[in-house]
């Protein structure tokens, strides 16, 4: 895309995203913040209970689908539910915790499709409701086929669906909707790059590790090499990306805003985590293939489905959802800041002029208009306050 | 606008993300049937030259008819053996109910009647494999690999070597694990009311299991011995004929591996008291019994350097397991060294491994120093390992009076046992004796080892060689052909 269509674009987009001051915008915006929130919030357990039923192998701990043992999904008797076995416990309450996120969307898109909010935003979230019912279906799907790959695409999609609630939760944040991402000098390209490298690799590793997660007992051991040695090559990928990232939060422009280096401390902190959760997973799982030559290790005994093993391989697979929707912060803000302040190429060309040129085309000047872009002194004190 | 692209391009995205999940659902081998034993059936294609294909086509209509499906096993009834000419129903009792089968099998799932059903599939198959070959997914990145159920073999147990567990054995196994390898401990099961009931399927379907795999086995190598025109005759007999012939008979082999299983409970080894046993190894050397397991612990030393006990020939002298043999376990030999492939060229074995064996890895002695062992770690368990031996492992039987006049003393064996208890504190508890110090209570041991000589024993010839190197009683215990097989460490 050439300058000039860049800027039109981000002169849309500013409008569109909630830059301009309008006192009922921000309301509107805030109902959509509320939601969307809720439902990160909520859906991040709902992954974790998802990965407990795998764990548990308890995906057919419920034979039927939308009912529970015949029972609508809400009338299923508490007793039952809890005080029946635990897989029965796990595969219900992740379905209750799955209906109430369900909820949770359709709130979304009451909060979204009312004045003032920008058509993309509630169009969006009628995709975000429409996802959560396919994950929804696809749940049922795994139960009422019986098939282990649907499982797999049911274990895929719902960091996925994460992901879009974490980025409802960015469009609709009050760092999206102020000058916090406008940081005064143009993005270098390499961390637009970095950024989207960094969501690449850690999506791809979600779908190796459910590779390696739902390996049916049939397949061959050759596959589940396969799979494994990938899932490790792409681990050292997913590393070496972040430490280079975490590397460079010193330079500009990471330096000079909080709002994009904050991500990149918490994927450095989360890969720490998520490696040795790796780690873990795989010595609780299969124990250490060095058991003999490592002194003490030869000791232990695998506990089929332990607590503590259940609470570190369903945390591995936790831990990388949180990578990723972090990571998907971290690329929409990178994005987001380029965008605003421009892109630093290889060679040196900034592309700020380009964005300046919109400024005095935009309704009202740099009077309306949050932290112009490129021109943060421009901005009063009583304009800068969080519009959405 | 750029909000608009951005969000369409999350789409894209995250729609190319969920078809990917799709690529990993294609697999070779189905949970519907039962893997072949595919190494077997082919090397006896190759010595016989018979078609393998037609081969496994004929074993699998015939095991189908005999044992099912993964989804729908089937126990042999009494009315089939008596078919096949065989009138032992005896030997159906109480071994197997297909009713706890029919829980093991299957998918995994809790049917309208809140039970839970495939618990074979849920707890054992992605190690043990679908059909008991010890080659599930995960089996190729596991150390050591998972249990072949179908050789009839298994390692700890309170019967001697040759012989096929009993229903606690395995039981054992499944609450204790093996500490150091994959199998895992299922003991959490009994914590819960719901499934403290899913142990007694679990064993029903191992036991299951064994038997399909080692009739199938037998049934391979009656292959290789009429070929295939005797076979493919032999095969339908069953159905008419009520007279044992000498041709195999699949009733016949049926029945001669229930019959094993079925002695298993009388070939049970007796431990006798011993009243070192009982007390941790702490405890006596605080207590007043100090000079009695020293005692113990001297005599033991000596008997476990004798070239006789062949125990230093694997284990080393220090017992750290630096012994000079290298020897493979028995379902590792079974397709490489017996079928002449050499495992440790990986030109001969690489071929084979195809057709779902691993790497041929060899059999580590255990460092005793270490105070791990897998096969449980009471005094009884160790004696019991000495006494019996480990079947399908290079660790032999000790021959035993009475049953062998020129062989060892339960006290030799319990003395043997509180040396290797004693080893894991041998720093912490250092011996304060003469014989201690010596680089070798074994060299000294040299003259008693005489009174047993393996060779009498064995009625082998008597060279130093043969001695040393422990292969006689491992040779004669297991049956295999160990002298052949080992390899010493240059």
């Amino acid at each position: 895309m050439n300058r000039s269509g860049r800027g039109v674009d981000a002169k849309m987009d500013m409008v569109d995203s909630g830059l301009a001051s309008d006192p009922n915008r921000d309301v509107a915006m805030g109902r959509v913040r509320f939601w969307a929130r809720l439902l990160a919030f909520f859906t991040f357990p709902l992954i974790w209970l998802g990965g407990l039923v795998t764990t548990q192998d308890a995906g057919m701990a419920v034979p039927d689908w939308p009912g529970t043992f015949g029972y609508n999904l809400w009338l299923y008797p508490i007793s039952t539910w809890l005080l029946g076995p635990f897989d029965l416990f796990v595969e219900h309450g992740h379905r209750l915790l799955a209906t109430f996120v369900g909820l949770l969307a359709i709130c979304l898109v009451g909060s979204a499709w009312r004045p003032h909010v920008s058509r993309s935003m509630r169009w969006w979230s009628v995709g975000v409701l429409a996802a959560v019912i396919g994950q929804g279906i696809l749940g049922g799907l795994r139960v009422r086929l019986d098939e282990r790959v649907m499982a797999m695409i049911h274990g895929c999609t719902g960091p996925l669906f994460f992901a879009m609630a974490v980025a409802t939760a960015v469009w609709a944040g009050r760092t999206w909707n102020s000058s916090k991402l406008q940081i005064g000098q143009a993005v270098p390209g390499r961390w637009l790059w970095m950024s989207r490298a960094i969501l690449a690799a850690v999506l791809t590793q979600l779908v190796l590790g459910a590779q390696v997660r739902h390996i049916v007992p049939w397949a061959l051991p050759s596959q589940f090499t396969f799979w494994v040695h990938l899932h490790l090559t792409f681990a050292a990928v997913v590393t070496l990306l972040i430490v280079a990232a975490w590397l460079g939060r010193w330079s500009k422009p990471l330096r000079q805003s909080k709002a994009i280096r904050w991500p990149v401390d918490g994927l450095a902190a989360l890969l720490l985590l998520q490696l040795s959760l790796g780690v873990g997973t795989w010595f609780v799982s299969y124990a250490s293939p060095w058991a003999i030559s490592l002194g003490g290790l030869d000791r232990y005994v695998l506990q089929a489905k332990g607590y503590f093993e259940s609470w570190v391989i369903t945390g591995h697979q936790a831990t990388g959802s949180l990578l990723i929707g972090l990571s998907t912060a971290w690329w929409l803000w990178m994005g987001e800041a380029g965008r605003r302040s421009g892109i630093q190429s290889e060679e040196g060309v900034s592309t700020v002029a380009g964005r300046q040129s919109i400024r005095a085309s935009l309704p009202g000047g740099a009077s309306q208009v949050h932290g112009t872009i490129g021109i943060p002194s421009t901005v009063s004190a009583g304009e800068n306050r969080e519009l959405g | 606008m750029i909000g608009c692209k951005v969000r369409a391009r999350v789409w894209v995205v995250m729609a190319c993300l969920e078809i990917l999940p799709l690529f990993g659902g294609c697999n070779v081998r189905s949970p519907g049937s039962f893997s072949p034993s595919a190494v077997q059936i082919h090397q006896v294609s190759e010595s016989r030259e018979v078609s393998a294909e037609a081969m496994t086509a004929r074993l699998e209509s015939v095991m189908t008819d005999w044992f099912g499906t993964p989804d729908k096993p089937r126990w042999p009834t009494a009315q089939k053996l008596t078919d096949g000419g065989i009138d032992q129903a005896s030997l159906l009792v109480s071994l197997v109910d297909p009713k706890q089968l029919e829980r093991a099998a299957g998918p995994v799932r809790r049917l309208e009647d809140r039970v839970e059903y495939g618990l074979y599939r849920k707890h054992c198959a992605h190690c043990h494999g679908i059909s008991g070959d010890g080659w599930g997914a995960t089996a190729g990145n596991l150390s050591p690999y998972p249990r072949d159920f179908r050789r009839g073999t298994f390692k700890f147990k309170s019967t001697p070597v040759g012989s096929r567990p009993t229903r606690s054995d395995l039981m054992a196994v499944l609450k204790r694990g093996i500490p150091g390898t994959s199998m895992p401990s299922f003991a959490s099961l009994s914590e819960s009311k719901h499934f403290r009931d899913d142990y007694e399927p679990l064993i029903d379907y191992v036991i299951y299991l064994s038997v399909r795999g080692e009739v199938e086995r037998r049934l391979i190598g009656a292959m290789s011995e009429s070929g295939e025109e005797g076979w493919e005759a032999a095969l339908p007999s069953d159905q008419k004929s009520t007279a044992p012939d000498s041709r195999p008979s699949v009733a016949r082999e049926v029945a001669e591996v229930l019959r094993r299983w079925r002695q298993a409970s009388q070939e049970v080894l007796e431990v006798p008291d011993n009243e070192l046993a009982d007390r941790s190894i702490e405890d006596l050397w605080s207590g007043p019994q100090r000079s009695q397991l020293l005692a113990a612990i001297e005599r033991g030393e000596k008997l476990f350097g004798m070239p006789a006990t062949a125990c230093t020939s694997c284990h080393g002298q220090s017992g750290r397991g630096d012994g000079r043999v290298v020897d493979y376990d028995e379902w590792t030999k079974d397709w490489t060294i017996r079928a002449g492939v050499d495992p440790t060229d990986r030109s001969q074995w690489k071929r084979w491994s195809r057709l779902g064996v691993g790497k041929p890895v060899p059999d580590r002695p255990r460092d005793l120093h270490a105070g791990v062992y897998r096969g449980g770690a009471s005094s009884q368990d160790l004696y019991r390992r000495i006494a019996g031996g480990i079947d399908g492992s290079p660790m032999p039987a000790l021959p035993l009076k009475p049953a062998n006049p020129q062989g060892w003393t339960s006290q030799d064996v319990w003395d043997l046992v509180h040396f290797v208890r004693w080893l894991p504190y041998s720093e912490q508890f250092p011996r304060e004796t003469a014989a201690q110090s010596s680089p070798s209570g074994a060299t000294a041991a040299l003259a008693l080892g005489d009174r047993l000589s393996i060779a009498l024993l064995l009625g082998l010839p008597t060279g130093s060689q043969t001695i040393d190197d422990g292969r006689s009683i491992a040779g004669i215990e297991s049956g295999s052909d160990r002298p052949a097989l080992e390899k010493e460490i240059p």
